[in-house]
């Protein structure tokens, strides 16, 4: 019976999905200026297998799915109608929602950290021709927009104006290449670019590490630990935000080799250049240059104290390996170089060993 | 510290926009005033003096930054109160125009006030004045 109970327990535990409430967005009736009134939308139609505009924490922190007021295409439909009425002799377009939804992420902003916020939209414009329902344009557009840190309820409360700022811009690109009805006084904005629209449609995800390592090189030892936040990206250099507090002491026997009793140093290491590239999934390679600036006490073999300020170049490269990309364990390595104008060495190489976790 | 002060409560203020803007008041040429953040206000410096831009009722501008004249196309996004400025593309074969965004937070027929949307710049406003 006990088997029973706990092969049931168990069973239920591995099928749990978890499940969300929903809350819905109602898009604000705000009007925009077109350039000819011409057209107006017959009908809107939502392509989306997965209807719902994404799952958010709202302000009380619940996780909730998002879906739009009297659902997407009587929302698209009725937010167009207030700027494009119907009206005898005006051609009629048909849209179908091909995307459409709202994400969050943050991102290293110059020393910072941000949150950003995106509607993401895709639409294709179809118009009668010949008895047949044509497509006659499509766009892709992303509405980006970039908060504080500490901002969560200004983005969560802005997600419906970035949605109808989305749906607008795709609209004026459409009227701007629409011939039909386009005024000939007004220049062309919205160029279809060449080979199509090439946008990100999904945000990087927001990795966070918490990291220690353990470290060794030729004439120190040490361990540090580190923070390090970045934003994933397949394609291109990811540029991570680090902060991390070190301690190195010289290994044995490197202070005496030199003519010291002890040597202690205080370095920190502003960095020049540091990106992470992805290779596959959950596996980075790291690099970076820096330049190592402290100082170092020295206590010679009779018992005096001397200071040297030090200052030099690094360069580190590395690996880093995170196979759960929710939250899990990281682990990787990391091999440095630098020169410096420490009073025991000049030339120092390491490596370090990383491990920590994800979240 | 004061900076990271100044730019936290400057990005938590950029979604209390309230005015609804209309493009018959940005159609006029602006002259460069001044910067300001949280605190104070900034004269522009000495090369940015004589800085315009002028937004025409056809959707082309033309642009003096830091004393460099150029040209485009411009629309005003109404429900994301923003304008986009998208320079003529260059001369060479498949070179598009660059796109640069204006959050828009006051306007008058004789004032606009707008942030750009670079990281460089987020947390200064910047203050132009019908030339007109």
């Amino acid at each position: 019976m006990k088997l029973l109970s706990l092969s049931v327990f168990i069973f239920s535990f591995l099928t749990f999905t978890p499940t969300f409430s929903q809350e819905v967005v109602a898009l604000r009736s705000v009007p925009f200026d077109v350039p000819s009134e011409g057209i107006y939308i017959a009908d809107v139609c939502d392509e989306r297998p997965n209807k719902q505009l994404g799952t958010h924490k709202n302000l009380t922190g619940d996780k909730v799915k998002l879906y739009l007021d009297k659902g997407a295409d009587q929302a698209v439909k009725s937010f167009y109608e207030i700027s494009l009425p119907q009206q005898t002799g005006h051609r009629p377009i048909c849209i179908e929602i091909k995307a459409l939804n709202v994400q969050e992420s943050k991102r290293r902003m110059n020393s910072f950290i941000t949150r950003v916020a995106r509607a993401h939209v895709e639409l294709a414009f179809l118009e009668q021709r010949g008895g047949k329902l044509v497509e006659i344009f499509s766009i892709q557009h992303n509405e980006d927009q970039v908060f504080g840190l500490y901002d969560k309820i200004g983005l969560y409360a802005t997600h419906e104006r970035r949605i109808r700022a989305a749906l607008e811009y795709c609209m004026l690109a459409f009227l701007d290449n629409y011939q039909e009805s386009k005024p000939d006084t007004l220049a062309t904005h919205f160029d279809i670019p060449k080979g199509g629209y090439r946008i990100n449609p999904r945000l990087g995800q927001w990795f966070n590490l918490v990291t220690v390592k353990g470290m060794r090189s030729t004439y120190f030892e040490g361990y540090s630990i580190s923070y390090t936040g970045f934003v994933d990206n397949k394609k291109g250099f990811i540029r991570p935000y680090e902060t991390s507090f070190e301690v190195t002491w010289a290994r044995p026997g490197v202070a005496e080799d030199n003519g010291y009793r002890d040597v202690e140093s205080f370095v920190f290491r502003p960095e020049l250049y540091f990106v992470y590239r992805r290779i596959i999934q959950g596996v980075y390679v790291s690099l970076s240059a820096n330049v190592p600036v402290g100082y170092e006490t020295l206590e010679n073999l009779d018992g005096g104290n001397s200071f040297n300020f030090v200052i030099g170049i690094g360069a580190s490269q590395g690996l880093r390996i995170i196979p759960w990309e929710r939250r899990g364990i990281v682990f990787g390595a990391d091999f440095f170089q630098q020169l410096e104008t420490s009073e025991v060495y000049r030339r120092d190489i390491g490596v370090e060993l990383v491990l920590g976790i994800n979240f | 510290m004061k900076r990271l002060f100044v730019l936290s409560t400057f990005l938590m203020a950029n979604h209390l926009y309230a005015q609804k803007f209309e493009k018959e008041d940005l159609y006029r040429t602006w002259c460069l005033d001044k910067y300001s953040d949280e605190e104070t206000y900034y004269e522009p410096p000495k090369k940015e003096v004589g800085d315009y831009i002028r937004l025409k009722e056809d959707m082309t501008y033309e642009v003096k930054s830091e004393g460099v004249l150029d040209s485009g196309t411009w629309m005003l996004n109404t429900n994301g109160n923003y304008l986009e400025l998208k320079s003529d593309p260059g001369t060479s074969p498949g070179q598009e125009g660059k796109a640069e965004k204006l959050y828009l937070y006051f306007l008058s027929t004789q004032s606009m006030v707008f942030t750009y949307d670079v990281d460089e710049y987020r947390i200064w406003e910047v203050h132009y004045v019908s030339c007109n």
